[in-house]
């Protein structure tokens, strides 16, 4: 009996106290004054996630493993258009997948890390966007640059890879601003005070439609055919390597970023990237999948 | 907000599925035994060098192991087979590896050796005793003779020893350079070394790479130069001592001192290797290697994969092993 008038008393402060709050809860701007400009970001962006490749030039075996990836963009948002900068490294430790049936597991894996810079536009469609929906159209160079290590390879333990890729481009973004305060319940008396606020989910989608690919040549080496001891490193290190237009690369970015008044911004994102690369002879198979949170620093 | 994600969904539900599996062909890890040996046939066909050279019948071979496969066959019996299966190429730079066991042919040991060190030591170093300079064991041999041991090219060289090294010997009358039992290593040491014995940049030897399905598919040769180093270098006469135990690397420096007038190569042909291997993976794991390149001479000959031929003939007399005739005979020259 105690403790049901105890609660009964508790259930009572509580829904006063929340009374009280509404009462003194002022009410904040208006989301028209925290409109935002045209502005110019810089953008730093940290992510997890796995990878998973195969390079027939060395195995037919998918090789996966974790991965960790570092970005840093400059941005420019105008009224009806963006365009970015983007420098993007990505580094995960790789296992093989062997059959499942295997008497004794071979241990066969290393590193992967992989480099992209990219330079993308998007212009926005006014005839499509209705509502809060809003559509925008562009394009993307793409160029990756990919290092492979597997000691368990023996002669050919180092892999590398360059992509070049032009790319179409399209985003759908929905804005999910707030533009009054007020409060939000959840449970009768469990709520929370929602301010106005800029925020919107995106979702972009990147086809390529011209893939250049520099892939070793007929029988991959990772030693070069020596011409000289004083051979350029670089010339060394792609000897016997060419470049190809083939293959096919995507990728998607679903997110949600959320502007703080001073225009400053935070995005969570899970992108996707994938690519084949069939080179002249022997394919190479890349997928991505990471989560990511960037920090957008307003440079206006 | 509910358009948006009937908008989305798709595409989302396609990458957060994985959806490489659409994409990408089938996932070929597998432990079956006639596949895994069908790959490693269809590897070596594609991509080995010396198949000319060395007469081999890869499609009588196939036909000769293939027989032997069965697909209950333990991972011990399969090794066996793939093993015996690439020890045919006679091939040093040819294994296949497995979690339990690597196969090797093993070239120095279809040989008699000529290399043993105790009767180096004990009877040309003076009161036997010499110098570890970097990868070198070197002293004089008498007042004007000058030796070096350098036993593997996985050692690296550097300038600096070298510099050491060729700064004592400055005044000798020669220079033997002991590369036997050298089984080879990193190819980037040889012209470390050479570049100190050259006057002028000198072509020395051809390479080329399989590029394509044909056995005698390759590609146009291209010509290593050797440029004389820039600092101090040894004109004076150098012997080089190689028996069959000189393999892969050492091969490729001695084929390259045949263009080379102060150097001369003394002791047993070489154990070859003058291609440069490759590495890969079969669908169980295992992974392999086999040569993808093939070495030639000055007239574009292609027979260092066999040995390259020594310039004096010598061998190693186990029956008295107070002497090393291969270093006498190197004496000899030197003293000519």
């Amino acid at each position: 009996m105690k403790r049901i008038i105890i609660g009964i008393s508790l259930c009572f402060c509580l829904q006063h106290y929340g009374k009280a709050q509404e009462k003194t809860t002022p009410n904040l701007p208006d989301i028209d004054k925290i409109e935002f400009k045209p502005t110019r970001h810089f953008v730093s962006s940290y992510g997890s996630g796995n990878v998973v490749f195969r390079d027939f030039a060395t195995s037919p075996l998918f090789y996966r493993g974790p991965l960790l990836s570092v970005q840093m963009a400059w941005s420019k948002y105008k009224l009806n258009s963006k365009r970015a900068w983007t420098l993007l490294t990505n580094f995960a430790p790789t296992a093989v997948q062997l059959a499942e049936d295997q008497t004794y597991e071979t241990k066969s894996g290393g590193i992967f890390s992989s480099s992209s810079f990219s330079y993308a536009y998007l212009h926005k469609l006014p005839k499509l966007t209705r509502g809060k929906f809003s559509f925008a159209a562009g394009g993307m160079w793409l160029n990756t640059f990919n290092f492979r290590s597997n000691l368990s390879l023996g002669n050919n333990a180092a892999g590398v890879e360059f992509f070049g890729n032009i790319m179409a481009s399209a985003e759908v973004q929905f804005d999910a601003s707030h533009e009054k305060s007020g409060r939000r319940y959840i449970l009768k008396y469990l709520y929370y005070t929602r301010h106005p606020r800029k925020q919107h989910f995106s979702f972009q989608f990147n086809a390529g439609l011209l893939n250049w690919n520099y892939r070793p040549g007929y029988a991959y080496k990772e030693l070069p055919e020596l011409d000289g001891s004083k051979t350029n490193p670089l010339a060394l290190v792609l000897s016997g390597f060419d470049w190809k237009l083939n293959g096919y690369r995507f990728g998607t970015e679903l997110g949600f970023s959320r502007f703080k008044q001073s225009g400053n911004a935070v995005k969570w994102s899970y992108c996707w990237d994938i690519l084949h690369a069939p080179g002249r002879f022997e394919p190479f198979q890349m997928a991505m999948h990471r989560i990511q949170l960037s920090l957008l620093f307003n440079r206006n | 907000m509910k358009k948006f994600f009937y908008t989305i969904l798709p595409f989302a539900l396609l990458a957060f599925a994985s959806c490489e599996k659409i994409f990408f062909e089938d996932d070929q890890a597998s432990a079956d035994p006639l596949t895994n040996f069908e790959y490693l046939w269809n590897e070596v066909d594609k991509k080995y060098s010396y198949f000319d050279i060395k007469g081999i019948d890869w499609d009588a071979i196939k036909q000769r192991y293939s027989d032997s496969i069965r697909a209950d066959m333990s991972d011990e019996e399969l090794f066996r087979i793939l093993g015996s299966m690439m020890n045919e190429l006679r091939d040093d730079h040819t294994n296949l590896v497995s979690p339990f066991n690597v196969s090797v042919y093993n070239v120095a040991l279809k040989s008699e050796p000529n290399y043993y060190e105790r009767t180096v030591l004990e009877n040309y170093m003076p009161n036997r005793q010499y110098m570890y300079t970097g990868a070198f064991l070197h002293n004089f041999i008498g007042d004007s003779i000058a030796y070096l041991r350098y036993g593997s090219f996985m050692s690296p060289v550097t300038n600096e020893d070298l510099d050491f090294i060729l700064t004592r010997y400055a005044n000798t009358k020669g220079l033997i350079l002991d590369l036997r039992e050298n089984g080879g290593g990193n190819v980037f040491n040889i012209p470390l070394i050479l570049e100190r014995f050259v006057e002028t940049r000198t072509l020395a030897a051809y390479s080329q790479t399989r590029n394509g399905p044909g056995h005698n598919d390759f590609s146009a040769e291209t010509g290593f130069f050797y440029n004389p180093y820039d600092g101090l270098r040894y004109t004076k006469p150098v012997m080089v001592l190689v028996d069959r135990g000189s393999y892969s690397a050492t091969t490729f420096f001695s084929l390259s001192t045949k263009a080379m007038d102060n150097i001369t190569l003394v002791g047993d042909t070489t154990g070859g290797g003058g291609g440069l291997p490759n590495g890969g993976q079969l669908p169980n794991g295992w992974t392999y290697r086999f040569s993808i390149t093939r070495l030639l001479d000055l007239g574009k000959q292609n027979f260092a994969e066999s040995g390259v031929p020594p310039d004096v003939l010598a061998s190693f007399n186990w029956s008295d092993l107070t002497r090393d005739e291969i270093i006498d005979r190197a004496i000899e020259e030197i003293n000519q």
